[in-house]
């Protein structure tokens, strides 16, 4: 493995080692209610720093954490079109099928919460391609480092992904053109 | 006490933070001349503007860091000289450089911050997550 | 040093409560019942279940002269379990909470318990013999998030809470007809309710698990930026220490003596702290082996090949 990948994949890891610090934690705000602090925003006591994690301009990571719940919004490299067109597909089609995953969010995060007193971080004004949404429930049915893995494991595999796709487009395009012109030879 | 720094009450007028980091950048670009790296880290992260809401001296701050963050070549030499008070401050930099997004200050900070993890632990992480206060 | 023995009660359990004799303990398997084990012949046997919250119970504390235990539940109710013959009957506490109950201790003298909330106030509970039930008197307006836990003072009066917003406090709580005037240490705020004598704003971020040490001269806290504070002469003028350490936040702090602390928290790991002469409090070291990291498993990837994707793309 290349190895700026594997820093930026262990600086991810370890920051989600330490944010994963849930906790049950009923709703201040509405009765009886528990819900995903970092998903309401209600209380901003509740939440902690948002950081973004980069590896250029096209690959980063933002992890949200609040008292029960971790937020983690991932951009995946698209260094032209057809990757771009391949990744919305892809992940798309993992979103759909959200409840298989149990931590993956419907909808990616689209626009970057106010970040701790200035809009400076927020280069990624353009959102996410996928997100995930972690809280005190799962981190009690599953283990932690389990979780850990499975995202960090899911960035690793993404980019493989994507270029296999890249590359099985691109052969089949190729023989479908091939098929097309003979019938002209 | 690295970062808390006696620059930061509220008394302060703005001016005189900007002054004091303007002073840094000079003393800074000296030691780096003299290529002591670390001395320039230091420097850099002492009396660091943290409780002030002022962007324009976090910004100011930021870039007299970023400078002494990537003069540093040699990691093992600047952690034997680098004494653990300035792990805390150093890793709210650290991920203010992460969100850059600019690849030669990411892949320095990515690198610093595996060795830092290494060192300091994720309690040090923790401090960087979890003060809403104090920030960079 | 290795844990002595390990017993599975539950998947998960929130919070229990040790007997007055050691011989039984009351845990929350993470829902809305109180089991109570007992060892037996060197077996733990489930002997009762204490069922009547409809919500997660986040608070137990079994008193250890007059045998009662109070459960507190995010359902913003509190019981007292009085054990009646065999079986354990509950009174409901009127708590008057329109949040969460979060944390609940019994006060040194068992006359009165107090539980801290969600609605960012804390209850002082006393028993009213003329109505045969508990009654509580809210502590309001002074905490700006919600109470996470609290710890009474040996001299039954004064008690300490932390809170989310960061912030250690400690209060009077002298309820007329409970407690008697001179009671405690005989200070000023001796005979008041409700009185703020200390706010303490060490920690930048969450505070949790206060405690007093057992003489009450020194009070512990842990913040959720993995740090522990000690604090002596809780007064108007307290000296602090702040100790930070490279692992993972503390939910709950135990002092073994005045010298003495035992933190435990996300590092699923205790954690030992020691004063020295001086009274400089350090961490020394984790009670039980250190956990071997887990290795890498192919566990994400499972995930990601189940799907055979090239066929399925919309």
């Amino acid at each position: 493995m290349a190895n700026p990948l594997r820093s930026y994949l262990t600086c991810i890891r370890n920051t989600l080692e330490a944010a994963m610090c849930l906790q049950n934690f009923p709703c201040q705000e509405v009765e009886r209610h528990n819900k995903p602090e970092v998903e309401l925003k209600t209380c901003p006591e509740l939440l902690l720093n948002p950081v973004l994690i980069c590896r250029n301009e096209a690959e980063k990571c933002l992890i949200e954490t609040s008292i029960n719940s971790l937020r983690i919004s991932i951009k995946v490299k698209q260094s032209d079109e057809l990757e771009n067109i391949l990744t919305k597909k892809f992940l798309r089609f993992l979103s759909m099928r959200a409840e298989a995953f149990q931590v993956l969010r419907r909808k990616p995060v689209q626009f970057l919460p106010t970040l701790h007193g200035s809009k400076r971080h927020c280069l990624a004004h353009e959102g996410y391609d996928i997100s995930f949404l972690i809280t005190n429930y799962h981190c009690e049915d599953m283990h932690k480092h389990k979780l850990i893995d499975f995202i960090v494991q899911f960035m690793e595999d993404i980019d493989k992904e994507i270029t296999e796709l890249k590359i099985s487009v691109n052969t089949r395009g190729r023989l479908v053109a091939t098929e097309f012109l003979k019938q002209f030879i | 006490m690295a970062g808390g720094g006696e620059g930061s009450s509220e008394a302060d007028n703005l001016e005189a933070i900007i002054a004091r980091i303007e002073h840094k950048s000079r003393k800074i670009e000296s030691l780096l001349k003299q290529s002591r790296p670390v001395e320039a880290l230091k420097t850099a992260l002492e009396g660091s503007p943290l409780n002030t809401g002022d962007e324009r001296c976090k910004s100011a701050n930021w870039i007299v860091v970023h400078r002494a963050i990537m003069a540093i070549k040699d990691d093992d030499g600047m952690f034997s000289l680098l004494d653990p008070e300035y792990y805390d401050i150093l890793m709210k930099y650290l991920y203010r450089g992460l969100a850059t997004g600019d690849r030669p200050t990411c892949d320095q900070c990515l690198r610093i911050h595996e060795r830092l993890t290494e060192r300091a632990g994720l309690g040090c992480i923790l401090r960087s997550l979890a003060d809403t206060v104090n920030t960079v | 040093m290795a844990a002595v023995s390990i017993h599975q009660f539950a998947q998960c359990i929130t919070c229990h409560a040790w007997s007055p004799d050691q011989t039984m303990v009351a845990i929350c398997p993470n829902n809305n019942e109180v089991h109570i084990y007992k060892l037996m012949q060197e077996k733990w046997e489930k002997i009762h279940i204490l069922r009547k919250h409809d919500q997660i119970i986040s608070g137990i504390d079994w008193s250890a002269k007059s045998n009662k235990i109070v459960t507190v539940s995010h359902d913003r109710n509190s019981y007292v379990w009085n054990q009646e013959s065999s079986e354990w009957e509950p009174t409901l506490v009127i708590l008057r909470l329109n949040r969460a109950a979060l944390c609940v201790q019994w006060s040194p003298q068992e006359n009165k318990f107090a539980v801290g909330s969600g609605a960012k106030t804390v209850c002082i509970c006393y028993y009213e013999q003329e109505n045969n039930w508990w009654v509580s008197k809210l502590i309001r307006k002074k905490h700006n998030s919600s109470v996470t836990s609290v710890a009474w003072h040996p001299n039954n009066i004064l008690l300490a809470t932390t809170s989310t917003d960061g912030k250690c406090r400690v209060f009077t709580t002298f309820i007329r007809g409970v407690d008697s005037r001179g009671s405690g240490t005989g200070l000023p705020y001796d005979s008041k309710f409700g009185e703020q004598i200390m706010q303490l704003d060490l920690s930048s971020s969450w505070a949790f698990a206060v405690r007093w040490s057992p003489s009450g001269s020194t009070l512990a806290y842990a913040g959720h930026n993995s740090m522990i504070y000690f604090v002596d002469e809780v007064g108007p003028s307290p000296s602090a220490q702040s100790v930070s350490f490279r692992d993972l936040p503390l939910r709950d702090v135990l002092f073994v003596s005045e010298k003495m602390v035992i933190g435990v928290g996300f590092d699923c790991n205790p954690l030992l702290f020691m004063a020295d002469d001086m009274g400089t409090w350090s961490f020394v070291r984790f009670l039980d082996e250190r956990k071997i990291t887990p290795l890498n498993s192919k566990y994400g990837s499972q995930l990601l090949e189940s799907f055979t994707v090239n066929q399925n793309m919309e």
